[in-house]
Protein backbone atom coordinates (compact mmCIF):
# COMPACT_ATOMS: atom_id res chain seq x y z
CA UNK A 1 0.00 0.00 0.00
CA UNK A 2 1.47 3.51 -0.88
CA UNK A 3 2.09 5.77 1.62
CA UNK A 4 -0.70 8.88 2.26
CA UNK A 5 1.10 12.54 2.78
CA UNK A 6 -0.35 15.29 4.90
CA UNK A 7 1.61 17.90 2.64
CA UNK A 8 0.10 21.38 3.40
CA UNK A 9 0.42 24.43 1.27
CA UNK A 10 0.17 26.69 4.48
CA UNK A 11 2.28 26.19 7.21
CA UNK A 12 3.51 29.59 8.93
CA UNK A 13 7.46 28.52 7.43
CA UNK A 14 8.91 27.98 4.44
CA UNK A 15 11.84 26.01 5.81
CA UNK A 16 11.61 23.78 9.19
CA UNK A 17 15.26 22.85 10.56
CA UNK A 18 14.36 19.71 12.80
CA UNK A 19 16.66 17.68 14.62
CA UNK A 20 16.01 13.15 14.73
CA UNK A 21 17.81 12.66 17.97
CA UNK A 22 20.83 10.54 17.95
CA UNK A 23 19.29 6.51 18.18
CA UNK A 24 17.30 6.84 15.70
CA UNK A 25 13.22 7.20 14.97
CA UNK A 26 12.92 6.25 18.85
CA UNK A 27 14.24 9.65 19.16
CA UNK A 28 11.52 11.64 16.66
CA UNK A 29 9.42 13.71 18.94
CA UNK A 30 6.26 13.95 18.38
CA UNK A 31 6.54 17.75 16.97
CA UNK A 32 9.41 16.81 14.64
CA UNK A 33 7.71 13.87 12.98
CA UNK A 34 4.32 16.43 12.80
CA UNK A 35 6.44 18.50 10.94
CA UNK A 36 7.93 16.23 8.50
CA UNK A 37 4.37 15.08 7.56
CA UNK A 38 3.26 18.13 6.68
CA UNK A 39 6.22 19.26 4.40
CA UNK A 40 6.60 18.66 0.59
CA UNK A 41 10.72 17.65 0.58
CA UNK A 42 12.63 16.70 3.55
CA UNK A 43 16.71 17.04 3.59
CA UNK A 44 18.12 14.27 5.80
CA UNK A 45 21.68 14.03 7.29
CA UNK A 46 21.32 10.71 8.99
CA UNK A 47 22.55 7.32 8.02
CA UNK A 48 21.16 5.20 10.94
CA UNK A 49 19.34 1.85 10.17
CA UNK A 50 15.72 2.32 8.91
CA UNK A 51 15.57 6.46 9.06
CA UNK A 52 15.40 7.21 5.55
CA UNK A 53 12.98 4.85 4.50
CA UNK A 54 10.59 5.95 7.50
CA UNK A 55 10.93 9.44 6.87
CA UNK A 56 10.05 8.49 2.96
CA UNK A 57 6.90 6.89 4.44
CA UNK A 58 5.86 10.02 5.78
CA UNK A 59 7.53 12.81 3.33
CA UNK A 60 6.40 12.43 -0.29
CA UNK A 61 10.09 13.29 -1.22
CA UNK A 62 13.44 12.91 0.89
CA UNK A 63 16.71 13.71 -0.05
CA UNK A 64 19.96 12.47 1.78
CA UNK A 65 22.52 14.95 1.70
CA UNK A 66 25.13 12.02 3.06
CA UNK A 67 26.66 11.43 -0.28
CA UNK A 68 27.89 15.40 0.02
CA UNK A 69 30.11 13.80 2.45
CA UNK A 70 33.56 13.32 0.55
CA UNK A 71 36.52 10.96 2.13
CA UNK A 72 39.34 13.80 2.15
CA UNK A 73 37.46 16.75 0.64
CA UNK A 74 36.59 19.46 2.75
CA UNK A 75 33.90 19.89 5.24
CA UNK A 76 32.85 23.55 4.52
CA UNK A 77 31.82 23.40 1.08
CA UNK A 78 30.40 20.09 2.06
CA UNK A 79 28.33 22.24 4.41
CA UNK A 80 27.59 25.07 2.15
CA UNK A 81 26.27 22.76 -0.75
CA UNK A 82 24.03 21.23 1.54
CA UNK A 83 22.33 24.52 3.04
CA UNK A 84 22.06 25.42 -0.39
CA UNK A 85 20.18 22.57 -1.79
CA UNK A 86 17.48 23.14 0.57
CA UNK A 87 17.00 27.22 0.46
CA UNK A 88 17.17 26.54 -3.47
CA UNK A 89 14.18 23.94 -2.75
CA UNK A 90 12.37 26.22 -0.47
CA UNK A 91 12.26 29.03 -3.27
CA UNK A 92 10.11 26.88 -5.33
CA UNK A 93 8.58 24.09 -3.47
CA UNK A 94 8.15 25.09 0.47
CA UNK A 95 7.37 24.18 2.81
CA UNK A 96 10.38 22.19 2.96
CA UNK A 97 12.34 19.95 6.02
CA UNK A 98 16.19 19.67 6.68
CA UNK A 99 16.51 17.34 9.20
CA UNK A 100 19.63 16.34 11.05
CA UNK A 101 20.75 13.32 13.72
CA UNK A 102 21.05 14.74 16.82
CA UNK A 103 20.09 18.49 17.74
CA UNK A 104 19.94 20.41 14.47
CA UNK A 105 21.57 23.55 16.49
CA UNK A 106 23.80 21.68 18.01
CA UNK A 107 26.94 21.68 16.10
CA UNK A 108 25.61 22.00 13.18
CA UNK A 109 27.17 24.26 10.60
CA UNK A 110 24.37 23.37 7.65
CA UNK A 111 21.58 25.30 9.73
CA UNK A 112 23.30 27.99 10.94
CA UNK A 113 23.72 28.71 6.85
CA UNK A 114 20.24 28.00 5.98
CA UNK A 115 19.15 30.58 8.63
CA UNK A 116 21.32 32.91 7.53
CA UNK A 117 20.35 32.86 4.11
CA UNK A 118 16.76 32.33 4.15
CA UNK A 119 16.88 35.72 6.16
CA UNK A 120 18.19 37.47 3.18
CA UNK A 121 14.96 35.72 0.87
CA UNK A 122 12.63 36.50 3.27
CA UNK A 123 12.34 32.87 3.41
CA UNK A 124 10.42 32.05 7.09
CA UNK A 125 12.18 29.63 9.37
CA UNK A 126 11.23 27.48 12.27
CA UNK A 127 13.28 24.87 14.07
CA UNK A 128 12.79 21.99 16.21
CA UNK A 129 14.85 20.44 18.69
CA UNK A 130 16.11 16.94 18.68
CA UNK A 131 17.65 15.08 21.28
CA UNK A 132 21.66 15.72 21.21
CA UNK A 133 24.39 13.57 22.42
CA UNK A 134 25.12 16.14 25.11
CA UNK A 135 21.67 14.58 26.31
CA UNK A 136 22.75 10.82 25.50
CA UNK A 137 25.78 11.91 27.26
CA UNK A 138 23.97 13.06 30.48
CA UNK A 139 21.98 10.00 30.37
CA UNK A 140 24.75 7.46 29.28
CA UNK A 141 26.60 8.32 32.36
CA UNK A 142 24.03 9.06 34.98
CA UNK A 143 24.97 12.90 35.84
CA UNK A 144 22.57 16.06 36.33
CA UNK A 145 25.23 18.86 35.68
CA UNK A 146 23.69 20.90 38.74
CA UNK A 147 25.46 20.28 41.32
CA UNK A 148 28.91 22.21 39.47
CA UNK A 149 27.50 23.06 36.04
CA UNK A 150 29.09 22.78 32.85
CA UNK A 151 31.30 24.02 30.33
CA UNK A 152 31.77 22.24 26.73
CA UNK A 153 34.20 23.21 23.69
CA UNK A 154 34.58 21.84 20.20
CA UNK A 155 37.81 19.90 20.77
CA UNK A 156 40.05 21.55 17.97
CA UNK A 157 38.78 24.97 18.12
CA UNK A 158 39.84 24.24 22.43
CA UNK A 159 43.23 23.85 20.96
CA UNK A 160 43.31 26.41 18.19
CA UNK A 161 42.21 28.98 20.72
CA UNK A 162 43.92 28.05 23.63
CA UNK A 163 40.57 28.62 25.98
CA UNK A 164 41.17 28.39 29.64
CA UNK A 165 39.73 25.48 31.04
CA UNK A 166 37.96 25.95 34.61
CA UNK A 167 38.97 22.59 36.44
CA UNK A 168 36.22 22.51 39.03
CA UNK A 169 33.65 22.66 36.54
CA UNK A 170 32.53 19.36 34.40
CA UNK A 171 33.92 19.99 30.98
CA UNK A 172 32.62 18.15 27.50
CA UNK A 173 34.81 18.43 24.58
CA UNK A 174 33.10 17.66 21.35
CA UNK A 175 33.85 16.22 18.07
CA UNK A 176 36.86 13.84 19.08
CA UNK A 177 36.96 12.32 15.68
CA UNK A 178 37.84 15.48 13.97
CA UNK A 179 40.20 16.85 16.32
CA UNK A 180 42.50 19.41 14.09
CA UNK A 181 41.21 17.67 10.67
CA UNK A 182 39.16 20.60 8.32
CA UNK A 183 38.55 17.37 5.85
CA UNK A 184 36.00 14.58 5.87
CA UNK A 185 37.93 11.37 7.34
CA UNK A 186 36.63 7.66 8.45
CA UNK A 187 40.74 6.62 8.96
CA UNK A 188 41.71 5.81 12.74
CA UNK A 189 43.80 8.50 14.42
CA UNK A 190 46.63 8.15 15.53
CA UNK A 191 48.22 9.13 19.15
CA UNK A 192 50.49 11.62 17.33
CA UNK A 193 46.93 13.84 16.81
CA UNK A 194 45.78 13.02 20.21
CA UNK A 195 48.82 14.68 22.02
CA UNK A 196 48.45 18.13 21.78
CA UNK A 197 45.06 17.35 23.16
CA UNK A 198 46.77 15.58 26.19
CA UNK A 199 49.31 18.02 27.03
CA UNK A 200 46.95 21.08 26.41
CA UNK A 201 44.78 19.41 29.29
CA UNK A 202 47.64 18.96 31.53
CA UNK A 203 48.07 22.32 32.02
CA UNK A 204 44.56 22.43 33.66
CA UNK A 205 44.45 18.51 35.45
CA UNK A 206 46.92 16.52 36.77
CA UNK A 207 48.20 13.57 35.36
CA UNK A 208 45.91 10.58 36.74
CA UNK A 209 42.70 12.82 36.34
CA UNK A 210 39.92 10.69 34.86
CA UNK A 211 38.71 11.44 31.46
CA UNK A 212 35.81 9.93 29.77
CA UNK A 213 35.04 8.67 26.41
CA UNK A 214 31.21 8.42 25.97
CA UNK A 215 29.89 6.62 22.44
CA UNK A 216 26.22 7.10 22.80
CA UNK A 217 24.04 4.48 21.22
CA UNK A 218 22.84 5.00 17.70
CA UNK A 219 20.58 1.96 17.47
CA UNK A 220 18.38 0.97 20.19
CA UNK A 221 19.40 -2.54 20.97
CA UNK A 222 23.05 -1.02 21.07
CA UNK A 223 24.95 -0.32 24.66
CA UNK A 224 26.46 2.69 24.71
CA UNK A 225 29.96 2.58 25.66
CA UNK A 226 31.92 4.81 28.15
CA UNK A 227 35.81 4.34 28.15
CA UNK A 228 37.58 5.47 31.32
CA UNK A 229 41.06 6.73 30.79
CA UNK A 230 43.73 8.54 32.40
CA UNK A 231 44.61 12.07 31.40
CA UNK A 232 48.83 11.28 31.21
CA UNK A 233 47.90 8.33 28.90
CA UNK A 234 45.08 9.58 27.00
CA UNK A 235 46.50 10.57 23.56
CA UNK A 236 48.17 6.60 23.79
CA UNK A 237 44.89 5.09 24.88
CA UNK A 238 42.70 6.77 22.52
CA UNK A 239 44.86 5.52 19.55
CA UNK A 240 43.39 1.98 20.46
CA UNK A 241 39.42 3.36 21.50
CA UNK A 242 36.28 3.84 19.66
CA UNK A 243 37.62 7.38 18.51
CA UNK A 244 33.96 8.42 18.09
CA UNK A 245 31.91 10.74 20.45
CA UNK A 246 32.30 13.27 23.32
CA UNK A 247 35.11 13.45 25.95
CA UNK A 248 33.58 13.86 29.68
CA UNK A 249 36.06 15.74 32.28
CA UNK A 250 34.76 15.44 35.89
CA UNK A 251 35.67 17.85 37.91
CA UNK A 252 38.64 18.27 39.72
CA UNK A 253 36.95 19.17 43.16
CA UNK A 254 33.76 21.13 43.72
CA UNK A 255 34.17 24.84 44.22
CA UNK A 256 34.28 26.40 47.88
CA UNK A 257 30.94 28.70 48.95
CA UNK A 258 32.16 32.42 48.65
CA UNK A 259 28.97 34.17 49.49
CA UNK A 260 28.65 33.55 53.16
CA UNK A 261 26.02 35.90 54.05
CA UNK A 262 23.87 34.59 51.41
CA UNK A 263 24.11 31.40 52.18
CA UNK A 264 23.44 32.01 55.37
CA UNK A 265 20.02 33.85 54.21
CA UNK A 266 19.31 30.60 52.29
CA UNK A 267 20.38 28.28 55.09
CA UNK A 268 17.95 30.70 57.74
CA UNK A 269 15.25 29.70 55.34
CA UNK A 270 16.08 25.23 55.29
CA UNK B 1 10.42 -15.28 5.72
CA UNK B 2 11.46 -11.88 7.19
CA UNK B 3 15.18 -11.53 7.34
CA UNK B 4 17.71 -9.38 9.58
CA UNK B 5 16.87 -6.24 8.02
CA UNK B 6 12.71 -6.32 8.58
CA UNK B 7 13.78 -7.45 12.20
CA UNK B 8 16.18 -3.97 12.60
CA UNK B 9 13.55 -1.78 10.82
CA UNK B 10 10.83 -3.52 12.92
CA UNK B 11 12.93 -2.87 16.10
CA UNK B 12 12.56 0.93 14.91
CA UNK B 13 9.16 1.37 14.32
CA UNK B 14 7.09 -0.56 16.24
CA UNK B 15 7.54 0.00 20.10
CA UNK B 16 5.69 -2.75 21.40
CA UNK B 17 7.84 -5.00 19.47
CA UNK B 18 11.07 -3.42 20.50
CA UNK B 19 10.21 -4.25 24.53
CA UNK B 20 8.96 -7.42 23.71
CA UNK B 21 12.19 -8.44 22.44
CA UNK B 22 14.14 -6.60 25.59
CA UNK B 23 11.79 -9.05 27.60
CA UNK B 24 12.01 -12.31 25.66
CA UNK B 25 14.19 -12.38 22.79
CA UNK B 26 13.86 -15.93 21.63
CA UNK B 27 10.38 -15.62 21.90
CA UNK B 28 10.18 -12.07 19.65
CA UNK B 29 13.04 -13.62 17.27
CA UNK B 30 10.96 -17.19 16.16
CA UNK B 31 8.86 -15.39 13.11
CA UNK B 32 12.51 -14.34 11.82
CA UNK B 33 15.06 -16.45 9.73
CA UNK B 34 18.66 -15.33 10.89
CA UNK B 35 21.81 -17.41 10.64
CA UNK B 36 23.03 -18.21 14.11
CA UNK B 37 25.92 -15.76 13.90
CA UNK B 38 22.89 -13.01 13.36
CA UNK B 39 21.02 -14.56 16.00
CA UNK B 40 24.07 -14.62 18.90
CA UNK B 41 24.67 -10.72 17.85
CA UNK B 42 21.44 -9.63 18.07
CA UNK B 43 21.22 -11.55 21.58
CA UNK B 44 24.95 -9.54 22.67
CA UNK B 45 24.00 -5.83 22.35
CA UNK B 46 27.68 -4.91 22.37
CA UNK B 47 30.64 -5.82 19.94
CA UNK B 48 29.40 -8.62 18.26
CA UNK B 49 25.69 -6.78 17.12
CA UNK B 50 27.60 -3.15 16.90
CA UNK B 51 30.07 -5.20 14.29
CA UNK B 52 26.77 -6.96 12.65
CA UNK B 53 25.27 -3.32 12.22
CA UNK B 54 28.08 -1.79 11.22
CA UNK B 55 27.23 -3.39 7.84
CA UNK B 56 24.25 -1.91 7.79
CA UNK B 57 23.71 0.52 10.40
CA UNK B 58 26.53 4.52 10.07
CA UNK B 59 28.26 5.35 13.49
CA UNK B 60 27.73 8.95 13.75
CA UNK B 61 31.44 9.81 12.34
CA UNK B 62 29.86 12.40 10.13
CA UNK B 63 30.42 15.64 11.97
CA UNK B 64 28.38 18.49 10.71
CA UNK B 65 30.34 21.33 12.11
CA UNK B 66 33.37 23.57 10.87
CA UNK B 67 35.74 24.98 13.12
CA UNK B 68 36.08 29.19 12.21
CA UNK B 69 40.15 29.67 11.77
CA UNK B 70 39.15 32.79 11.65
CA UNK B 71 37.35 35.91 13.02
CA UNK B 72 34.39 35.02 11.10
CA UNK B 73 31.35 37.02 12.63
CA UNK B 74 28.63 34.37 14.52
CA UNK B 75 26.34 37.06 15.43
CA UNK B 76 25.14 37.43 11.47
CA UNK B 77 23.65 40.80 11.12
CA UNK B 78 21.19 40.82 8.17
CA UNK B 79 21.15 44.55 7.46
CA UNK B 80 24.57 44.62 7.04
CA UNK B 81 24.87 41.91 4.67
CA UNK B 82 22.04 43.06 2.36
CA UNK B 83 24.06 46.37 2.26
CA UNK B 84 27.15 44.13 0.62
CA UNK B 85 27.11 44.48 -3.15
CA UNK B 86 27.96 41.02 -3.86
CA UNK B 87 24.94 39.60 -2.18
CA UNK B 88 22.90 42.15 -3.70
CA UNK B 89 23.70 40.91 -7.48
CA UNK B 90 23.57 36.89 -6.09
CA UNK B 91 19.90 37.31 -4.52
CA UNK B 92 18.93 39.61 -8.02
CA UNK B 93 20.29 35.93 -9.93
CA UNK B 94 18.26 34.33 -7.64
CA UNK B 95 15.27 35.94 -7.98
CA UNK B 96 16.21 36.17 -12.17
CA UNK B 97 16.27 32.73 -12.76
CA UNK B 98 13.42 30.36 -13.07
CA UNK B 99 14.68 26.85 -13.12
CA UNK B 100 16.14 25.01 -10.12
CA UNK B 101 19.25 24.07 -11.77
CA UNK B 102 19.69 27.49 -12.79
CA UNK B 103 19.32 28.91 -9.18
CA UNK B 104 21.65 26.77 -7.27
CA UNK B 105 24.49 28.21 -8.64
CA UNK B 106 23.49 31.46 -7.39
CA UNK B 107 22.65 30.25 -3.88
CA UNK B 108 25.60 28.34 -3.28
CA UNK B 109 27.25 31.46 -4.04
CA UNK B 110 25.31 33.66 -1.32
CA UNK B 111 25.95 30.70 1.15
CA UNK B 112 29.21 31.39 0.29
CA UNK B 113 28.57 34.94 1.16
CA UNK B 114 27.25 34.32 4.66
CA UNK B 115 29.36 31.83 6.38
Amino acid sequence: MSPTYQTEDSLPFDIAIVGLGIVGIHQITREVEETIRRCRHTFVIDSGFGVVPYLEGICPEVTSLFSFYEKGKQRLPTYRRMAAEVINAAITCSPVCFATYGHPLVYCYPAVLIQRAAKLLDLQVETFPGISSLDTLFVDLGIDVAADGLQMYEVTDLLLRRRPIQNDVPCVLWQLIAIGEPNYQTDRISAERFLPLQDYLLEFYPPEHPIILVTSKTFPLLQSTVKKYRLGTLAADLEHGPQVGNLYIPAVRSREVRDHKLLEKLTARI
Amino acid sequence: MPGLNDFLSRIQTDHAFYLQFRKNPQEALTPYELSSEERAALMDSGSQLSARLGEVVFTLTGTKNFVSLGSADWQFDPAAALRRPEIQESIAQIRNVTTNADRLTPVLALIEQVG
